[in-house]
């Protein structure tokens, strides 16, 4: 047992050693999706992308999100000197629009861009419809501009399909932050908590004034995957293996259980989101995704964001999806790709960071004047917070089909504890047991 | 006693009748609602100003007036060929004789049994990939235009009319045809207009066939109009309950005028509605 325990510890330290010597350049964020510009060897001849060429971009953005996207694709239509027109498509919300992929992958009419998660690229993967963009975003003539200016946690999720490619990029991006109520802070002397301690200690307080339960969490299964790796546990891997099953992950789960048995944490339950009990001053703070921002405020109350407050380590969650290409000719394909470019580009990302409820996905686009002028204009405080995370700070679903089969066992094991059905350490080894 | 009962009884009623309609003011009062009424504890049940400007916000949202034409027009042409289909398939199976005839339609009750939803993919390629009408009208017409089940309803309502009054009628001459049209049909007033009013609502209310064959907003429908009120992180419920309350309008008119016929149609065929 000890002998195959240092075999393991030695096959590691090999491991990194390799990885190091294989590191090429500049020491800035650099991953294991990191290449060299110009890795692929000789240049490649790009066709010409002809005039007048018309690309599908099929969508899940209803409303105010929606709005924004047009206003990205319409500035795309007037200004690319391809003479491309991008036709954007709503399809419903993610789940309609999963299932007409999926429909016009049997030979329907397909579009040439579409937006999805990762786990659902996975099932489209089978078709071999879709584009690996490695050969694109690389290349030295039409590659993508300072990639790894990208956010970090968006380079991995999208490059973390089984043969390390990547066959999406980031585009609609939100993060979970602490929404409060700064008026009922000011008025009570509360200081906004930024570590596990002073959340409970701060909801603790704001409960005994409030006489119910002053903090909420937004998505169970959120709570689940962030809390239980900011206590230092695994999640799953790719292959989608358990790795929740550990003692952090039974102390992060303990954390909130030992919050709502003792009256000062509670969940959304029957409100479903927490907006409305935060609305409704029924709760003073909690967590939640930056892209429902739109849906808080009140006439009584003044509303800001913070950072979610974090355990041992910094890790928070990123959500939203992610844009993939389907095969056409090779004309319409790079046409695409200039597409994809456009939308991931600074002054672009930030036009539909501003408008919509998501965030750029570029860390030089947080610095660019329009943007910083925004977030200090004070209209919407998550667009600030959302964009102070570090890239490594964030965490994602590791990418397999049935990844979302985790985070419904998950969310389940939280439900069952809060509500006292299961204990903790039940509720984990269920959840666990129920993935084998 | 009697009284008694009859107090009982109008309780009764009016309580199944609050329940009924309590839907229907949530809806017309959430649509009338600023965001935070609507979605406040405990319950806000008047709004304060009454908000008449969620009705333009919302038609803003998507156009409504296109997708208005469009669902009045397939919801009408797929009903009139249901009503066709289903007279002449009904007829069919319950006054001719042909060899097989109630094999067939034991077959045809059996595909009842399949959920629609797994049929989803196969007539999406049925008719968008083999027949290549995608994003056309007629793709949101075609799967409309026949029903096993309103056949069968139907074909109940044609056992009902006694056999002897079609032997007579053959006797005195009359084609099958003219028989159809002359007593069958006049007779069945009732079921028909349930059977079109039931279809009418079913693809009114579609949803996912149309968003699958269309890509178009000049092709599309209302219920898809309804899905831009729901965002990842919450839904917009008094603009979706304005857009609502606009949708169900010509749905809740029909019926009203109709109500009459449907009851009796419902009531003497057996079925609930």
């Amino acid at each position: 047992m000890k002998n195959r325990k240092i075999i393991a510890l030695l096959l590691a330290v090999l491991m990194i050693a390799s990885f190091a010597a294989c590191k090429t350049d500049s020491g800035d964020t650099t991953t294991p999706t990191d290449k060299p510009i110009n890795s692929i060897e000789p240049a490649k001849v790009w066709p010409e992308i002809p005039a007048g060429t018309v690309l599908q971009f099929w969508h899940a953005m209803g409303g105010a999100n929606g709005d924004a996207l047009q206003l990205v694709v319409d500035k795309f239509n007037a200004e690319n000197t391809f003479g491309i027109t991008v036709e954007a498509t709503y399809q419903g919300g993610y789940g309609d629009l999963h299932t007409k992929i999926v429909a016009s992958l049997q030979g329907g009419d397909i579009p040439n861009i579409a937006q999805a998660y990762a786990n659902n690229i996975m099932v489209y993967l089978d078709s071999e419809a879709i584009v690996p963009l490695d050969e694109y975003i690389f290349d030295s003539q039409v590659g993508v501009e300072d990639f790894n200016d990208i956010v970090q946690g968006y380079r991995e999720e999208n490059s973390n399909y089984p043969d390390g490619m990547f066959y999406s990029l980031p585009f609609n991006k939100s993060t979970e932050v602490l929404y409060y109520n700064e008026t009922f802070f000011d008025a009570n002397n509360l200081t906004v908590p930024t570590t596990w301690d002073e959340l409970a200690e701060v909801s603790m307080a704001a409960s005994n004034i409030l006489g119910k339960p002053a903090f909420g969490y937004d998505s169970l299964s959120n709570l689940f995957i962030t809390w239980s790796q900011q206590a230092g546990s695994g999640y799953t891997n790719n292959n989608g293996d358990v790795l929740f099953n550990t003692p952090e992950a039974r102390e992060a789960l303990q954390f909130f259980i030992d919050g709502i048995e003792g009256g000062y944490f509670r969940t959304a339950g029957e409100d479903r989101y927490m907006s409305g009990p935060f609305n409704d001053e029924n709760a003073v703070m909690f967590i939640g995704s930056t892209s429902g921002s739109a849906y808080i405020g009140s006439d009584t109350f003044e509303w800001n964001a913070a950072q979610v407050p974090f355990g041992k380590e910094k890790k928070v969650i990123q959500q939203g999806s992610n844009m993939f290409m389907l095969k056409s000719n090779e004309a319409e394909q790079l046409a695409t790709f200039e597409f994809m470019k456009f939308l991931m580009a600074p002054e672009n990302t930030i036009l539909w960071a501003m408008n919509s409820g998501y965030l750029p996905v570029r860390m030089s686009a947080r610095e660019l004047p329009d943007y910083v002028a925004f977030v200090e204009s004070g209209v919407n405080p998550t667009k600030d917070i959302g964009t102070s995370y570090d890239g490594s700070w964030y965490i994602y679903d590791p990418v397999f089909k049935e990844s979302y089969s985790v985070r419904q066992a998950v969310d389940t094991a939280v439900e069952e504890a809060a509500t006292g059905v299961k204990t903790v350490d039940q509720a984990i080894t269920d959840a666990a047991a129920s993935l084998e | 006693m009697k009284t008694v009962s009859k107090i009982i009884i109008y309780i009764l009623l009016a309580a199944g009748a609050i329940v009924m309609l309590f839907p229907f003011f949530w809806m017309i009062t959430g649509s009338l609602k600023t965001y935070s009424e609507i979605t406040a504890s405990p319950i806000v049940w008047w709004p304060k100003v009454v908000q008449w400007n969620n009705y333009a916000t919302a038609l803003d949202y998507a156009p409504f007036d296109k997708y208005f034409v469009n669902t009045v027009l397939v919801s009408t042409i797929s009903t009139l060929c249901v009503l066709v289909t289903s007279i002449f398939a009904a007829f069919a199976f319950s006054r001719l004789k042909f060899k097989g005839r109630d094999l067939i339609f034991s077959i045809l009750l059996a595909t009842l049994m399949i959920p629609s939803q797994i049929l989803i993919i196969t007539n999406y390629v049925t008719v968008a990939v083999r027949m290549h009408l995608m994003d056309t009208m007629l793709a949101l017409i075609i799967p409309y235009t026949a029903s096993i089940f309103y056949i069968y309803l139907l074909r109940e309502f044609f056992n009902q009319i006694p056999e002897q009054l079609y032997l007579a009628a053959k006797v005195d001459g009359t084609s099958d045809w003219r028989y159809l049209w002359k007593i069958m049909v006049p007779n069945s007033k009732n079921a028909l207009i349930t059977i079109g009013l039931f279809s009418f609502i079913a693809s009114w209310n579609s949803y996912i066939w149309p968003l699958l064959v269309t890509n178009t907003d000049t092709k599309r429908v209302l219920s898809i109009g309804l899905k831009y009120f729901s965002g990842e992180a919450g839904t917009d419920y008094h603009l979706l309950m304005a857009a609502g309350t606009i949708v169900i309008m010509p749905l809740l008119i029909i019926y009203l005028f109709l109500r009459r016929y449907i009851m009796e149609g419902v009531t003497r065929a057996g079925i609930k509605g």
